[in-house]
């Protein structure tokens, strides 16, 4: 019997269906693509089934035997063509061949496209940034119009242009032009080098090119991410390393010297060693009158914080009014004087984990730990009147706090010079703002807020309503009594990024033969190879034509070093034709299993000419993944095969609460992480990805799965025997990759389950050709 | 797999009154009935998850999309996987040490 099932999409998963005869995925397939399509309008109509049940909807589109109708109130029905009337089935087969006479994306060529909304600044009359697209021939010619079509579609994925001021191409125009004009450049890509066995010049990407400069100058990229606005990498069947397709842009090269510039800097240390300081906060963390003059509002009283009679502050929010505390002694110096590693210490509790207020707290679970976070913050722009917002952000770590005593918490490790520590009540039960108002409201049932709620909103009163509210509220709350913050320490001066660039120079001790030198050894290190006979000439000519124009020699010297950065050595991995060379082994293999250059060991093999040697390959490999950097492998694979940055893109919808109180992202990939690693690391089968009859899980994720009894917020290996889950197919990770964030269909993750695992490409969709590759 | 939801929690209905159906059939032509049938199907497919395995690492490894002409090796390293019951650092080695990867 067949039964037609139809859902909220927005709910419950925009096609469902169920049939007594199996679902065919291969017909399946072919459905996926009609879905992608834009849908062609088609006028509202009664549909009838062989059975006379009758329904108002639009068609939507038709795939094989399958058609998949709307509703007017969105629902999307799919059932097979053979249940509808006959009238029905004809009207279906006549759309399809005007869907077929019309194409389903919009009727604008690049052409049209540029010529609308570019010309006006790039075309005959003028030029802006030297750019000039009128000329541009009806297809692609040569490499330098692929070039600009690059350049094209980039800003048009950046989104910054056209510029705000003239006339805008809606959404889907321009997803569809970027798609038509992606596809026209792999075309041209294609015919001008034609398809080989060997990987062409490779720039590095986005993630290499930030692993390469922190290991080559030793920075923290995490806090300073040079390759932050560089443009996204495009994307082949979840592949962002494919060299064919990282094609360099006039935009890139514009953001590369930038980029080296700042690198460079961060790593010249000629100043002498910082002296350790310490810095200490007690309670208040939040002040009035005078002594709140020219501070950020987040030290300053106001609705949400107040100066307490008591020595802690309690913080009642999840965000930054009344949920964070910032750090008065470095907000006054600017930030950390210096990069490099702290010492953070906070007196904490956690009060009232147990609380009676039952679901107005939201999602917060009765009982459960408090978390508190220390963040480190760029706030500069942030003064008097404005929001005290922060410019940059990064966490740097989170504690479970289970006592209502004091306890001190303490964290070492990097902070960016500049950037200033913030602690945060990470799982605070809602915005302070949002909780005075649930409380007020039910001041019926809490007669503690029953004082509060006659009052009027006037400021002169002191804020009483609300700090009032607070006061006698007897939820959770992080209780902080002290901050204290020492650093930076420093185990070696200069560090070793300066010595790489500098060795024990002095800036006086430039000479220009000097000069010459520094800049020859340090391109062997960033072309990780010895730079070939003339590749530095240009280089070296101009720094020398800067010298003689008067540029001082430590400026010509970091200029060179810039410059080095961004030339074609450093940025590609040139790989030659036919057997490696050594250094060209030694990349390669470090590119694969540590996403960044040699070190020092691969190097030397490499000049040794020993790499090749098959007993010391297999050691270096072993070597190599057993490195912490070998981590890089493990979740830059899974990330690019599972395509688990899909999570991100299409982040689950806000009803399921759980994944973003819980932080279930970084949680199921650290599952999948963990997992991988266990196989690599016992060297088992690697069908045991599929098979593991266990999984490596904390509280939360255990929580998610439906297991009972898993305390604190710890992976660990967890049995799964006998249980439903267990292999990568019931990881949350590969689940919600293969789903859309709201709902899911059986034709997504049958596709996805093929691809990932079982070796199949699908084939383009039709009408789009093969030009989909993002 | 429809016993998932988006975000990969267990479900028997989805609405509380409509039952999941998970059943399907393979490409192979094999059906199955439920989640776990599912899996078994997948499971049993070693040949094929290996090859897929090891395409995904070289592509990851050398950076170029593979075709034809790498067939050959694929063939011996995901043969020599299955016969010796190698492990996943094993098929690491065996990546690095084909021809496609130590030539360009």
């Amino acid at each position: 019997m067949l039964r037609l099932a139809f859902f909220d999409r927005s709910r419950y998963g925009f096609i469902a269906c169920s049939y007594s005869s199996n679902l065919l995925l291969s017909v399946f397939l072919l459905l996926v693509f009609g879905l992608q399509c834009f849908s062609a309008e088609f006028p509202l109509r009664t549909w009838t089934s062989s059975e006379g049940v009758e329904i108002q909807a639009h068609l939507i589109s038709r795939s094989g035997e399958k058609v998949i109708i709307e509703r007017s109130d969105s629902k999307q029905f799919l059932f097979p063509l053979s249940i509808l009337s006959g009238p029905d089935q004809a009207y279906v087969q006549n759309a399809l061949k005007e869907q077929e006479k019309y194409p389903l994306v919009t009727n604008t060529n690049p052409r049209e496209f540029v010529s609308k909304y570019c010309y006006q600044c790039h075309g005959e009359e003028k030029q802006k940034a030297d750019r000039r697209f009128d000329l541009l021939s009806s297809s692609i010619q040569d490499f330098r119009e692929q070039e600009l079509w690059q350049e094209i579609v980039d800003q048009l994925n950046l989104g910054e242009m056209p510029p705000e001021h003239v006339s805008q191409p809606s959404e889907v125009e321009r997803l569809a032009i970027i798609d038509l004009i992606t596809h026209e450049i792999a075309e041209a890509r294609e015919k001008f080098s034609g398809i080989s066995n060997h990987t062409v010049l490779r720039r590095l990407n986005k993630f290499e090119y930030s692993n390469t400069i922190s290991d080559l100058l030793q920075l923290n990229t995490e806090s300073w991410n040079p390759s932050a606005d560089f443009p996204a990498d495009v994307y082949v069947d979840g592949f962002d390393n494919d060299g064919a397709e990282l094609v360099t842009s006039g935009l890139l090269l514009e953001k590369y010297f930038p980029a080296a510039e700042g690198a460079i800097t961060r790593a010249t240390k000629f100043e002498n060693r910082p002296v350790s300081k310490s810095y200490i906060q007690k309670s208040p963390f939040y002040f009035r009158g005078k002594k709140s003059n020219g501070l950020p509002k987040l030290f300053k009283v106001d609705r949400y914080r107040f100066e307490p009679e008591t020595p802690y502050t309690d913080l009642y929010g999840r965000f930054y009014r009344g949920g964070h505390l910032g750090f008065l002694p470095l907000n006054k110096a600017g930030g950390v004087p210096h990069s490099g590693n702290y010492t953070i210490r906070v007196k904490a509790a956690a009060v009232n984990r147990l609380h009676p207020y039952g679901k107005i707290l939201g999602d917060f679970r009765n009982g459960d730990p408090l978390v508190m976070e220390l963040a480190s913050v760029d706030r500069k722009g942030s003064t008097a009147g404005t929001s005290g917002n922060v410019t940059k952000s990064v966490s740097l770590t989170s504690f479970e706090l289970k006592e209502a005593e004091p306890e001190w918490f303490e964290w070492t490790g990097y902070m960016e010079k500049g950037f200033e520590p913030e602690v945060r009540f990470r799982n605070g039960t809602a915005a302070a703002k949002r909780l005075v108002r649930l409380l007020l409201n039910k001041a019926d049932k809490f007669p503690e807020f029953q004082p509060f709620l006659q009052m009027k909103s006037a400021k002169e009163k002191g804020y009483e309503r609300w700090h009032g509210t607070l006061r006698a509220y007897k939820g959770p709350v992080l209780r902080v009594w002290e901050i204290q913050v020492d650093g930076p320490h420093i185990d070696e001066w200069p560090p070793l990024g300066h010595e790489a660039l500098y060795d024990e120079l002095t800036p006086q001790d430039l000479s220009a033969e000097i000069i010459e030198e520094r800049l020859t050894q340090f391109a062997k290190f960033a072309f990780r190879r010895p730079p070939l006979e003339g590749e530095l000439s240009p280089i070296l000519g101009m720094i020398k034509a800067k010298l003689r124009e008067g540029l001082s020699s430590l400026e010509s010297l970091q200029l060179g070093f810039q410059t080095i950065l961004s030339a074609p050595g450093f940025l590609y991995l040139n790989e030659g034709e036919g057997e490696l060379n050594d250094y060209a082994l030694a990349s390669r293999l470090s590119y694969f299993l540590w996403s960044s250059m040699p070190d020092a060991e691969l190097f030397k093999l490499a000049e040794q000419e020993k790499l090749k040697n098959p007993a010391i390959l297999t050691t270096q490999v072993d070597r190599m993944l057993a490195d912490p950097k070998g981590k890089r492998f493990v979740g830059n694979f899974l990330r690019v095969w599972l395509e688990l940055d899909n999570i991100g893109k299409m982040p689950p919808s806000r009803e399921f609460t759980s994944f973003y109180r819980d932080n279930l992202e970084s949680a199921m990939r650290k599952e999948t992480e963990l997992l991988f690693e266990n196989v690599l690391k016992k060297n088992l089968r690697p069908l045991e990805l599929l098979t593991a009859d266990y999984s490596y899980i904390n509280r939360e994720l255990a929580a998610h799965y439906g297991i009972a009894g898993l305390e604190g917020n710890e992976f660990r290996k967890v049995s799964l025997a006998g249980a439903e889950r267990g292999g990568i197919l019931g990881h949350g990770s590969f689940l919600t990759a293969s789903a859309n964030g709201v709902d899911t269909s059986p034709v997504i993750r049958g596709i996805y389950v093929m691809n990932k695992l079982l070796d199949y490409s699908p084939p383009p969709p039709p009408g789009r050709r093969s030009g989909n590759r993002t | 797999m429809e016993n998932y939801d988006a975000i990969g929690a267990w479900r028997e209905n989805y609405n509380r009154s409509l039952k999941v159906d998970s059943s399907g059939q393979m490409p192979n032509g094999k059906s199955f009935s439920s989640s776990r049938e599912f899996r078994e199907l997948v499971i049993e497919q070693e040949d094929v998850f290996i090859r897929c395995l090891t395409k995904k690492l070289l592509t990851y490894a050398i950076g170029r999309r593979l075709n034809s002409g790498d067939r050959p090796e694929i063939d011996a390293i995901v043969g020599d996987l299955l016969e010796e019951e190698l492990g996943l650092r094993d098929l690491v080695q065996l990546v690095v040490a084909s021809e496609i990867f130590l030539r360009n």
